[in-house]
């Protein structure tokens, strides 16, 4: 251990050391270790040897359960070429959601949920367990945020970068618990993945939808006040009317020129006939009915083409009401398939297995693993020591 | 008791007397008494590994989804530490200790062996502290496979004794070998895997990178430290049998250099 003292003469002069160096001096001489060799040694590996007992005779097998899943989206990502064509048949895979599912397995929501569904204080508490593995245990108390944590290490979770699949792993102390707690946790990652589909269904479509209805309303409205015109002044289409009014009109000029000619024609010719008078009578009359009608339609206040301005606005204005409703109809349509393309899919790659084997605890591996910390530590701390007592030595 | 193992019994004993009597040497001759000696195994990785860091961070190199550059720079320089301490004392490490071949107990493997298991412990410790610190500040985690993280550990300081062995000996035989040491570094840094994982890499350089050893050390460290968030590339028995050749040569070219340090 120690490499032959070189002599010191014992006459070394005194000089008034500080009181921390004398009692540095004095802590590097204090033995931690028993002088005894065996004991020596299995104090400084009784960490590998706790290990070895507890690995060796003391630890429960624990059965792993797993499963893989993926977590996919309609969406279709943006691509061009040949790829994309091949991309959109399929489904893309969204990795956001995945996290999502990740982040939910590992979540006290699933455990609260979990807790609900298996009665986890049973399995955990299973009667073959270990003190140190089973549930209320000396590392793990009772209580909410203890069981939260022993969960997160039977619980795990990974999601693979390159493949998108997620892998699930559970271990319990029987094999049809570790399954069926793999089960329930997916069938709870499903339940989220449905939940946030119908959360984002609603949502996108209750929008358009509003829309909907209220372009509805608006040609309610119109129809219904084109209806009250027509009531009101008791025509159907005042533009028809218009029409035959206008129709009227030239039929009664042509008759009046008709009969002008006439009455021409006799004032030029012979003596005064006696159908002259008549005649010129008639041509008064159709004039007088010509200006009456074209009054009726010109009017103001009461023309027809008043009548007409009003009722094309009012026509107009169902004319809009009908293409808003349509282009209204068509987004919700776009909305709802806009949804159904952003919905979640939560695949199973590989249902929960069954495990025949129990793979845990890694017995050799842990036991291997202790020993080589342990024995990695003792030389640090050998080293550590042997070096400050060289400085201490150096400094008699 | 059977004289046999008794004498093997005894022959271990005085081994590990030597050992640990020239590891305390090494500590003394290496770090000083003057000094705060034995703290620079820890502080100087830990400031070279500190530096990088910065400057990977201010750069952005090496980010990748799942891991931060904290992660990768800690997973990749201290094994990489490792390497270079225990290779680096490996260069006229015979010239240095020549005169203790006086002593009947003393064989030149000793002198190899003591001297790497100070680097070892030393970067070890180095290993601890460091992941102590950043754990501290929640900037490394608990390594996912303890297991596979100590073995990668551990297959770096094997491969790394048997190539400070190799250059022992070639240091010892001629030379101008010792300017070829510092090249060959420089050069295996990039192709070793220290700054990158094999996984980013494009599946033809994959299969070539697969043929230095030194690659499936960090793949193994790394594979243990992030459990199965990456995708790990590394097979044991081909990196077994390359320690194993190197460690070979090491031994049949001591033996060689054992006759001419005798003779002369």
């Amino acid at each position: 251990m120690q490499l032959p003292a070189f002599p010191v003469p014992d006459a070394v002069p005194a000089s008034p050391d500080a009181w921390w160096r004398r009692w540095g001096r004095h802590l590097l001489r204090i033995r931690l270790l028993p002088r005894h060799r065996a004991l020596r040694w299995t104090l400084l590996l009784l960490p590998s040897i706790l290990a070895a007992a507890y690995y060796g005779l003391i630890a429960a097998d624990q059965y792993e359960s797993e499963a893989r899943f993926v977590v996919r989206s309609a969406v279709r990502p943006e691509m061009s070429g040949t790829l994309s064509f091949l991309v959109q048949l399929g489904l893309a895979r969204s990795q956001d959601d995945s996290f999502i599912v990740q982040d939910f397995i590992t979540s006290r929501d699933a455990v609260d949920r979990l807790k609900g569904r298996l009665p986890l204080l049973r399995i955990y508490d299973h009667e073959g367990a270990d003190f140190l593995a089973r549930y209320p245990s000396l590392l793990y108390g009772p209580g909410e945020e203890q069981l939260y944590r022993y969960l997160k290490n039977m619980i795990s979770v990974v999601h693979s970068e390159r493949t998108g699949i997620s892998t699930l792993r559970v271990r319990a102390f029987g094999a049809p618990d570790a399954r069926a707690v793999a089960e329930t946790l997916l069938q709870l990652s499903e339940e989220l993945v449905n939940r946030l589909n119908t959360r984002l269904q609603t949502d996108a479509i209750a929008n358009s939808s509003e829309e909907v209805k209220t372009a509805q309303e608006r040609l309610i409205e119109a129809q219904t006040r084109l209806t009250e015109f027509r009531n009101r002044e008791l025509m159907v289409d005042p533009a028809r009317n218009a029409v035959a009014l206008a129709e009227l009109i030239a039929r009664l000029s042509a008759e009046l020129g008709v009969v002008e000619a006439q009455v021409a024609e006799m004032k030029g010719g012979t003596a005064a006939s006696p159908q002259l008078i008549g005649l010129q009578r008639k041509a008064t009359a159709l004039e007088k009915q010509i200006g009456e009608e074209r009054r009726r339609v010109n009017d103001d206040r009461d023309g027809l083409a008043t009548r007409i301005a009003a009722y094309e606005r009012l026509q107009l204005e169902r004319e809009f009401a009908k293409r808003m409703l349509a282009s209204s109809e068509a987004e919700l349509v776009r909305a709802r398939s806009d949804a159904a393309r952003q919905m979640l899919y939560l695949e199973r790659v590989v249902e929960p297995q069954l495990a025949d084997y129990p793979l845990y605890p890694k017995r050799l591996s842990n036991i291997l693993t202790t020993l080589c910390l342990n024995l990695m530590v003792i030389l640090i701390a050998w080293l550590v020591l042997s070096g400050t007592r060289e400085h201490g030595s150096n400094r008699k | 008791m059977d004289p046999i193992e008794s004498s093997l019994g005894r022959a271990l004993h005085i081994q590990a007397r030597t050992i640990k009597g020239l590891v305390l040497r090494d500590l003394v001759l290496r770090y000083g008494r003057d000094n705060i000696g034995f703290a620079w195994v820890v502080l100087e990785p830990m400031l070279l590994t500190m530096g990088v860091m910065v400057i990977w961070s201010l750069t952005g190199t090496g980010k990748k989804e799942g891991m931060t550059v904290i992660e990768v720079v800690f997973t990749g320089y201290l094994p990489l530490t490792l390497w270079r301490h225990m290779t680096g004392g490996g260069v006229f490490l015979f010239r240095r200790s020549y005169s203790l071949l006086y002593h009947r107990s003393v064989t030149l493997f000793d002198l190899v062996v003591s001297r790497q298991i100070l680097e070892f412990i030393g970067t070890s410790t180095a290993l601890l502290v460091i992941w102590g610190g950043l754990n501290l500040f929640g900037l490394v985690q608990i390594p996912r496979e303890i297991d596979l993280f100590l073995l990668g550990w551990w297959m770096m300081g094997s491969i790394a004794l048997a190539t400070s062995a190799c250059f022992a000996v070639a240091t010892e035989l001629s030379e101008s070998a010792e300017r070829f040491v510092q090249p060959f570094q420089y050069l295996n840094i990039p192709i070793s895997g220290a700054f990158f994982l094999v996984d980013w890499l494009p599946t033809w350089a994959q299969s070539a990178i697969a043929y230095h050893p030194l690659v499936h050390c960090y793949e193994v460290f790394r594979s243990g430290y992030f459990g199965a968030t990456i995708v790990a590339h590394y097979d044991l028995i081909y990196f077994c049998a390359c320690t194993v050749v190197v460690a070979f040569a090491a031994v049949i070219a001591t033996r060689r250099v054992r006759d001419r340090l005798l003779l002369a």
